[in-house]
């Protein structure tokens, strides 16, 4: 008896919570979006800001004595970095790779590597993916050298890791647009705020994964090393830094992926490149043409990923190379430049025919003028029934305090008072930058993509992981989908749909399918193979071993999978300003396009409140889910 | 089949002090066979299996077979039989396949040929539904590192196998509340499993299995993870279990004193194949090869040879305290300690059959030392 009104007690606060919200609305009625005088005006000392700066640009010290030298000396190395790409005969970069890739004896993969180094100067594309990979080198060696020794100091140092860890988790979250803001502010349009913007948003997996790299190497060890006189510094140097090797190169990894991912928005504030490309052919509205770059990106970063982990994969055989050879191959691979530069062999002499892209238009636009009825059936559907009901919702039935009480109900429930608390101020401040009505919309829309993500990803992910050999196959090409430029995904919606929010929902649907696959699958996989064979033994059923077991058990995982595609899906609304989004991503990209800053830093801090509540929420959640977490005998 | 728990022998011992004649456990004599194992293949890898079982059966080792097919023999032409009531141990060292062995018994790994046959039903050949059916009333598991349902509360995990059975929520509540109390863990019912210790998650297991209240126990060194003073309690209870209702008990380890402890017979796998089967005594007296050896001479024998053995012809007049049959020499020495130097010996029906004297049991405590 006790334990059942226990358990009835349990769900008083919640009840009664929804009673007054309920209470909340009748009373304050229909027609209250957030009040319009209640604006922070943000926009104007930042507008102001930007005027000072404007007209201090060539006279203050901090521009003409820091940002300005910082900035044409960032300027001037990544044009140097892509000179001398230039310069190399044009088969050096595959080279490059084939020898490195080489080292473990992998051949295979060694010459497969080097055909796809030349696939971009094949298809003509050399100069764009020469800024672009001028552009990510200098970016992850400065992100290298500042996120190292980040990483370092916090592994070991709790208090630095205390105020480390919550800003880290933060700058994860927030998508890659934002950081744009505030760079073109400080160093105007060009390369430099796209390499400053790259490098913030890909410091955080360098840190954090080279303090995981050396938390983890065993204290026995370190101990060891210790106990037989080494100091501190010998025992960084000597034990740790290279037993964290391979978690520091998949920081390293983790890093040019993220670059490459911002390299596409760096195009839209002067960055040049491949990026720029695939802005082009969004323009031009060839889906052809996009892939045809989207491809060189997915070429470099295949080709990245490949000879970074060739440098920490042990080698398949113990002999070393010997010094001897080693020199030899060094000395081979100069003379073959110096020829190549003397005879002039700059210019690939290989050229792909790239008119079979043309047929991914022709199909496109068979599309379009085929089945266009249908399809443009559906998007009104979606627009109409979902985007438009949403809005009208959240900003006529729904009164503004009930949105936040509702919002304050799901952060507590998620993970306590203090989330409810931080949910109120994250939506008191969007209301404040006077974004509230963009910023339900752009909610809205990520419910929605979120929702259909899941719908797939979900059961598909849950078969991966049950199924080896489909996991083998598709790996390469979830990969590759992740790695290919989202805007990509929304070229052919545009083109059929035209410009509404809808073909911005389903690129992000394609986008963010990948890893909910992967994550939910994992999620499966990790299940113990003894707990299974447990359910088994006593007669369950395969529905029985997969709902009650599999299923119940991946749960934490497979609410990260929820979480990172609510994540990568608010990335990819945003973006999708730039093909008729609208809500905030419209805003932000007019403020990067027309440079006006105080919008810029508004529409900032609405999409920094909104990632870091869905994420705080999510990941409550999730915890709350794993066995064994807060969950108290009754 | 008699059924013998050395571990009790103090207990007996202190009993038989006050003239109570303490025999050990007899359980029902049914000679049905309950599960019979008749020439077990098991081969791990892809292709043609057949190839492998031929080539082993040529007598090619494990590790030339592995390069020559790619593949595994996990478990090589094994027979044997458990009867009703028995405790059967198979002990082997780490690769041995006896894991593999104890998950061919019920079908968790698919053996590759032979039998396996349970109360006369062949295994091997049902289908799925009448395997999920078997398992669910027949037999259950106790497995090396629990696996228990950390999603699940422990009254949960206990009615597992009621649940599904598709025994109803109060029904399958209230017989896991009385298992939870039989392996001694009243009041815990509402925990996590990762809220307890490794040996009460293991007793939780242990409820887990007995729950559905199956014929047939499948232990896969359920006490190896557990540290020693917890394992010995935890085989005392297991001893107590088989004396109040004995049911047939497969079980797996890599302790040889564990195996002497517990076993009513036991196995010695290596590498895939049976080394040699018997009673404790038989294996430890006249271990078969040089193998089986190794493990039998840390053992001391005073605990593992039965006054049987010893048993001189005809009991001795006058008033000697009297031991079991079946009781070990140990038992029988603590008896002759005091003043008495002979000490009747009694059969299962309580007749006395022979005697014993304290030098012939003296000389076997002399071996040991």
């Amino acid at each position: 008896m006790s334990a059942i009104s226990h358990r009835k007690w349990k769900y008083a606060p919640a009840t009664a919570a929804v009673a007054c919200i309920v209470a909340l609305q009748i009373a304050l009625g229909n027609s209250r979006p957030w009040p319009e005088n209640w604006n922070a005006n943000l926009a104007d000392p930042i507008d102001d800001l930007q005027v000072w700066i404007q007209d201090h640009r060539l006279t203050h010290w901090l521009f003409t004595g820091l940002f300005n030298p910082v900035s044409d000396f960032i300027e001037s190395s990544i044009a140097q970095v892509a000179e001398w790409i230039a310069w190399l005969p044009w088969y050096t970069l595959a080279l490059l790779a084939f020898l490195s890739i080489a080292r473990t004896k992998r051949f295979v993969s060694a010459t497969v590597c080097a055909l796809i180094t030349l696939y971009p100067a094949a298809v003509g594309l050399s100069e764009a993916t020469t800024e672009t990979l001028a552009l990510i080198v200098v970016a992850i060696l400065i992100a290298i050298a500042i996120g190292l020794p980040l990483g370092m100091l916090t592994a070991l140092n709790p208090s630095a890791e205390r105020i480390g860890r919550p800003i880290l988790d933060a700058m994860q979250v927030i998508p890659a647009t934002v950081y744009l803001i505030p760079s073109v502010i400080v160093f105007s349009i060009g390369v430099t705020p796209a390499l400053v913007a790259t490098v913030i948003y890909a410091i955080p997996p360098m840190v954090r994964l080279t303090a995981l790299g050396i938390q983890s190497v065993p204290s026995a060890t370190v101990e060891a090393a210790e106990s037989f006189g080494a100091s501190k510094q010998q025992s960084m140097y000597r034990v740790r830094l290279p037993l964290a090797a391979p978690s520091i190169v998949a920081g390293i990894n983790q890093t040019i992926m993220m670059a490459l991912g911002i390299s596409v928005i760096a195009a839209l504030v002067g960055a040049g490149g491949l990026g720029q490309e695939v802005q082009e052919s969004l323009r031009l509205r060839s889906p052809g043409r996009g892939s045809i770059a989207g491809f060189a990106i997915v070429a470099i970063a295949l080709v990245l990923d490949r000879v970074s982990k060739a440098f920490t994969e042990p080698r398949r055989t113990n002999r070393k190379i010997p010094i001897a050879q080693r020199i030899a191959t060094v000395a081979a691979l100069i003379a073959v430049i110096i020829i190549g530069r003397i005879a002039q062999w700059i210019e690939i002499p290989v050229h792909l025919n790239t008119s079979a892209v043309d047929s991914i238009d022709d199909f496109v636009i068979w599309i379009r003028d085929n089945l266009s009825e249908p399809l443009k059936t559906m998007s009104d559907f979606f627009v109409r029934e979902l985007l438009i009901r949403g809005h009208r919702l959240m900003n006529e039935t729904l009164a503004w305090p009930v949105v936040i009480a509702v919002s304050a109900l799901i952060g507590w429930w998620a993970k306590g008072w203090r989330t409810a608390i931080f949910v109120c101020a994250g939506l008191a401040a969007t209301g404040a930058t006077g974004l509230w009505e963009q910023s339900t919309d752009t909610l809205i829309q990520v419910i929605i993509a979120s929702v259909i993500t899941l719908a797939i990803a979900l059961p598909v992910g849950v078969v991966v992981g049950r199924a080896q050999w489909l996991n083998q196959a598709l790996g390469p090409v979830l990969d590759a989908l992740q790695t290919l430029p989202s805007l990509i995904y929304a070229i052919p919606f545009v083109m059929i749909l035209s410009l509404s929010p809808v073909p911005g929902i389903l690129a992000s649907v394609l986008y963010a399918i990948p890893p909910g696959i992967r994550l939910t699958a994992l999620g499966i996989q990790q299940v113990p193979e003894e707990t299974v064979e447990a359910a088994t033994t006593f007669g369950a059923s395969p529905r029985q071993v997969m709902f009650g077991v599999r299923v119940p058990l991946a749960m934490p995982s497979i609410i990260l999978a929820v979480n990172q595609v609510i994540m990568m899906v608010l990335a990819m609304v945003i973006i999708s300003g730039l093909i008729g989004g609208g809500a905030l991503g419209f805003e932000a990209i007019t403020a990067l396009t027309r440079g006006e800053t105080g919008l810029g830093a508004e529409v900032a801090v609405a999409i920094v409140a909104m990632a870091m509540i869905l994420d705080r929420c999510t990941q409550g959640i999730a915890h709350k889910l794993t066995p064994g977490n807060d969950r108290q005998p009754s | 089949m008699e059924s013998r728990c050395h571990i009790l022998t103090l207990a007996a011992w202190s009993r038989s002090l006050y003239g109570v004649v303490l025999m050990t456990h007899t359980a029902p004599a049914t000679n049905t066979a309950t599960i019979s194992v008749d020439s077990l293949w098991k081969i791990f890898g892809s292709g043609d299996l057949q190839k492998a079982q031929k080539l082993s059966e040529s007598g090619q080792t494990r590790a030339e077979i592995l390069e020559a097919t790619g593949q595994t023999v996990g478990v090589r032409d094994v027979s044997f039989s458990v009867d009703a009531g028995e405790t059967f141990v198979v002990m082997g060292l780490s690769g041995s396949g006896k894991s593999t062995l104890i998950r061919c018994l019920s079908r968790l790994v698919e053996p590759s040929s032979g039998s396996v046959h349970i109360d006369g039903r062949d295994l091997t050949s049902l289908n799925a539904k009448d395997l999920r059916d078997l398992r669910r009333t027949t037999m259950s598991m106790v497995f090396q590192h629990f696996g228990l349902l950390p999603h699940r509360r422990v009254i949960d995990n206990v009615a597992y196998g009621l649940e599904v059975q598709g025994i109803s929520k109060v029904e399958r509540h209230a017989r896991a509340i009385e298992v939870i109390e039989t392996v001694g863990l009243a009041g815990w019912a509402d925990h996590y499993p990762q809220q307890l210790s490794g040996g009460m998650q293991q007793r939780v297991g242990l409820a887990r299995a007995l729950a559905v209240d199956p014929k047939i126990l499948f232990f896969d060194e359920p006490f190896s993870a557990l540290d020693p003073l917890i394992r010995r309690d935890m085989q005392t209870e297991l001893c107590n279990l088989q004396m109040s209702a004995p049911r047939t008990i497969v079980f797996i380890t890599h302790d040889f004193a564990e195996a002497i402890r517990l076993g009513d017979r036991i196995a010695i796998m290596k590498d895939g194949v049976f080394e040699q089967i018997g009673t404790p005594e038989e294996i430890v007296l006249h271990p078969a090869t040089d193998y089986v050896r190794e493990f039998t001479n840390d053992i001391p024998k005073v605990n593992v040879i039965t006054v049987g053995s010893l048993m001189r012809h005809g009991p001795v007049a006058g008033a000697a305290p009297t031991v079991g049959v079946a009781d070990t020499a140990a038992t029988a020495l603590r008896l002759l300690l005091g003043d008495d130097a002979t000490a009747n010996v009694i059969d299962a029906s309580g007749a006395a059959v022979g005697h014993v004297t304290r030098s012939d049991v003296a000389k076997i405590f002399a071996s040991d030392s």
